[in-house]
């Protein structure tokens, strides 16, 4: 089953200044299609468009042309976001709220009981470390800490699929060596995840199916497991021939 | 209505951990207190004083801490970009948008209770007589709040820094007290040959019109307020609040985080 299917996705920006207005192309008449229960990693240089197509698939901008599939359904569709983990680049949270007041704050943004969502949040917790830290306010957190909360944000819900923004940008080795467990767990577990990244040792490490964005198009897509050359020179390559 | 509920309760404790918002009501209590002394300055009307310098602190106070938490609340949340994840979960726009007012109501309406309690108190101490009309000024109050919180929440999401958004929603304040000088000065120029009659009409109604709800001032004197003018007065302030934030949730609606 595809998981995420998109057709001529487009996205123009347009900054209008006073009297003029300035047209930059995030993305042109982008077509993928990522399977279900495999990890895609989107690799790309800063400005190549990863943020705005994870952004497009949740709904966050609107595309300036084309269309998005989610599990066979266009969006926008309200009842898909339940389906779906978001984690962006820079998790920007709430700091008066404590980690146990964020998680019940985006739980109760589900259809959960009370006790499912009581449950949830605990399970969550534990399974970022932060159980102690329950009740500390997140402006009282360190940066590697906010980050677990960013991950805690998407798996509350239990989504089918996972659309992480540059997990491990900003991590110490430690941080990056927890996120790709958690990434390698996810996948073992069945979840779709589009992962984008400009750290290609990362990406040739969790995922199944590579894509290669370069200034808003997409170059090249290949199997991690039928690659005869590094990853590396494929991606140097990739992005030197489009320069 | 359990989204709105949910983002309408995390509004409120945000808020209510926020240094600024403790600055505002301590501010306002000590106002509110140090009426006693200018009170002194005319001791046949001791009370008199007391009401008038209170009710309009109540007032600025909570129309000050309205615009922080509008302004603050929806245009930090952009900006620092938090919103996207709220936004990626499934909130319909106008859900976030009514979840978010509904809140920065609730904690005006604690903020206008609590200030009332304390001058009441003050009041009953100086053997103040209970006027009924002390809760229709509160009340009208409140509405005054609802309609610039509704507007302050627009203004924040078409302006792009939070010192615009201020600026314009102060602006809007200052010009809903003296809409009706607008008809004054439509006569006036009228009378010197100057015709923007549609122009100056037009602002008298895009703007809100503060003065109608100004019930404050008539405290201490007959009560001229019937039933019907109340009933039209809390018609209008609703609807005007009402047009707003749906104005606020079309803009929202196109929004891109």
């Amino acid at each position: 089953m595809t998981a995420i299917r998109t057709e001529n996705l487009t996205k123009i920006y347009i900054r209008k200044h006073l009297f003029s207005s300035k047209k930059t192309t995030a993305l042109e008449n982008l077509n993928l299609e990522i399977e279900d229960r495999k990890v895609f990693g989107l690799l790309g240089l800063n400005g190549s468009g990863k943020t705005t197509l994870l952004k497009l698939l949740v709904g966050l901008l609107f595309p300036t042309k084309g269309s998005v599939y989610i599990f066979g359904q266009r969006i926008p569709h309200l009842s898909l976001l339940s389906r779906i983990g978001y984690l962006p680049e820079f998790p920007c949270f709430l700091m008066y709220l404590t980690a146990s007041e964020i998680l019940h704050f985006y739980g109760k943004l589900y259809d959960f009981s009370t006790k499912d969502r009581e449950k949830r949040v605990e399970e969550t917790l534990d399974l970022v470390d932060l159980k102690e830290n329950r009740n500390d306010r997140l402006a009282d957190f360190s940066k590697g800490m906010l980050e677990r909360i960013g991950m805690a944000q998407v798996l509350l819900h239990d989504p089918e699929l996972l659309l992480l923004d540059e997990p491990t940008s900003g991590l110490d080795p430690l941080g990056i060596k927890k996120m790709r467990q958690t990434i390698l767990r996810l996948k073992e577990e069945g979840k779709t995840i589009l992962l984008s990244s400009h750290f290609v040792t990362e990406v040739e490490r969790v995922c199944d199916q590579v894509g290669i964005l370069h200034k808003g198009n997409l170059k090249r897509v290949v199997e991690m497991g039928g690659l005869k050359v590094g990853l590396e020179n494929l991606f140097t390559e990739t992005v030197s021939e489009g320069a | 209505m359990k989204k709105i509920f949910a983002i309408a309760e995390y509004t409120v404790k945000e808020n209510i951990r926020h240094r600024i918002f403790y600055t505002i009501f301590i501010f306002a209590l000590v106002v509110i207190v140090s009426s006693v002394i200018f009170s002194m300055l005319s001791p046949e009307e001791e009370t008199r004083v007391i009401l008038d310098i209170g009710l309009g602190t109540i007032e600025i106070f909570a129309f000050l801490s309205a615009i922080f938490a509008a302004v603050g609340l929806v245009l930090g949340e952009m900006e620092n970009k938090s919103i996207s994840l709220i936004m990626a979960r499934p909130v319909r726009r106008f859900e976030y948008i009514w979840g978010r007012y509904s809140g920065i109501l609730s904690i005006s309406l604690f903020n206008i209770l609590l200030m009332s309690s304390g001058l009441l108190f003050l009041l009953f101490i100086k053997g103040w007589g209970f006027d009924f009309r002390f809760l229709l000024a509160v009340t009208f109050i409140f509405l005054k709040v609802i309609i610039i919180s509704a507007v302050a929440i627009l203004i924040s999401l078409i302006s792009t820094s939070a010192i615009s958004s201020i600026s314009m929603t102060f602006f809007f304040w200052v010009l809903g007290h003296v809409t009706d000088h607008l008809k004054y000065l439509n006569h006036v120029l009228l009378e010197r040959g100057v015709r923007i009659t549609i122009f100056l009409k037009a602002i008298y109604y895009l703007l809100p019109n503060f003065q109608y709800l100004n019930v404050k001032d008539y405290m201490g004197y007959p009560n001229p307020l019937g039933g019907t003018t109340i009933f039209w007065q809390v018609v209008y302030s609703l609807a005007y609040a009402s047009v707003a934030t749906w104005l606020s949730v079309l803009v929202f609606s196109r929004k891109e985080f």
